[in-house]
C-alpha cells in the first residue's frame, strides 16, 4: 500500500480514489501483518492531500 | 546494469513513483529470471492458500499489471483500488499480445489500457464469443456520478481512458480472487 499511496500523493490530478472490495482490510492484513496504520494512513493522505476517498457501497470520505 | 534496466532508466530516468519502480522490477525479473518470477508469484499464492486450487491461483506465466489508464495525462483523474487482476482466458491472451515483448509495448499497453480493451471487446463480439469486461461495467453509473456526465454504454472506454486509473494491490492476475479460510483453532 505505500507504493499505492506514493503513487496516489505524487499525482496532483487525482481527485478520489475508488476502493472495489468489500474485504480490503482483511487482504492488507494479510499482505502486510506488520502494519496497523492503515486507516491513520489514509486519513492523512485525505486530510493532507485533500483527497477524496470513495467505497463503491456510497461516497465516503475516511 | 542489465541492458533491459538501462532502457528503463534512459526512458523513464529517476522520476519513477515507487509504484513504477516496482512495477518494472517485475517486469524486468519476467524477462530476465523467468524462474524466480514464478516462485514469487507463486509464494503469493501460498500466501493466500490457493496453490492447489486453478480458479484462484495466481498466473505466474502472465506480465503483471500494477497500474492501467492514462497516468501521464494531467486533466483530474479517479483511481480505482482493486485486489488483482481477473482472468478471462480470451481477454487476457489478447492484452498479453499487446503487452508482451518490449517496455514499449507494455508502457503503451498501460496508457491506452481503456482504447485498447475496447476494441479487444468489438473483436470478441465480432467473433461471436462470449466474454467481456463486464468489471468495468459496475463502474460507469458511479464514475458518471463523480464527474456529474451521463456515460452511454457504448462509450463508457473513452470517458474511462479521460478519468481512470486502475490500480491492483496484487497485479498477477487469477480466474478468481478467493483466499482460504484459515484453520479453526480449539478454544
Amino acid at each position: 500500500m505505500k507504493s499505492i499511496w506514493d503513487f496516489i500523493t505524487k499525482n496532483k490530478n487525482i481527485k478520489g480514489v475508488i476502493f472495489n472490495g468489500s474485504k480490503f482490510s482483511e487482504i492488507i492484513k494479510r499482505l502486510y501483518p506488520n502494519i496497523v496504520i492503515e486507516t491513520d494512513t489514509v486519513k492523512g493522505n485525505c486530510k493532507d492531500h485533500k483527497i477524496q476517498l470513495f467505497t463503491l457501497d456510497g461516497i465516503k470520505c475516511i | 546494469m542489465t541492458a533491459l534496466e538501462k532502457e528503463i532508466m534512459a526512458k523513464f530516468g529517476n522520476n519513477l513513483t515507487l509504484l513504477e519502480k516496482d512495477m518494472w522490477d517485475d517486469f524486468r525479473l519476467f524477462y530476465e529470471n523467468k524462474e524466480e518470477y514464478k516462485k514469487k508469484v507463486d509464494d503469493m499464492s501460498k500466501l493466500f492458500g490457493v496453490t492447489e486450487n486453478p480458479e484462484f491461483r495466481f498466473k505466474n506465466d502472465y506480465l503483471p499489471t500494477y497500474i492501467v489508464g492514462n497516468y501521464k495525462d494531467k486533466k483530474e483523474k479517479y483511481v480505482v483500488i482493486s485486489l488483482n487482476p481477473g482472468f478471462k482466458e480470451e481477454l487476457s491472451k489478447r492484452e498479453e499480445e499487446i503487452k508482451k515483448g518490449s517496455v514499449d509495448n507494455y508502457h503503451k499497453f498501460i496508457l491506452e489500457f481503456f482504447t485498447l480493451i475496447s476494441k479487444i471487446e468489438s473483436e470478441i463480439k465480432l467473433e461471436n464469443k462470449n466474454s467481456d469486461y463486464s468489471y468495468y461495467n459496475c463502474l460507469r453509473p458511479y464514475l458518471s456520478k463523480l464527474i456529474n456526465e451521463e456515460i452511454p454504454k457504448d462509450k463508457q472506454f473513452d470517458v474511462f481512458f479521460e478519468y481512470l486509473i486502475n490500480i491492483d494491490i496484487i497485479p498477477y492476475p487469477s480466474h478468481e480472487f478467493k483466499k482460504t479460510p484459515k484453520k479453526q483453532t480449539s478454544t
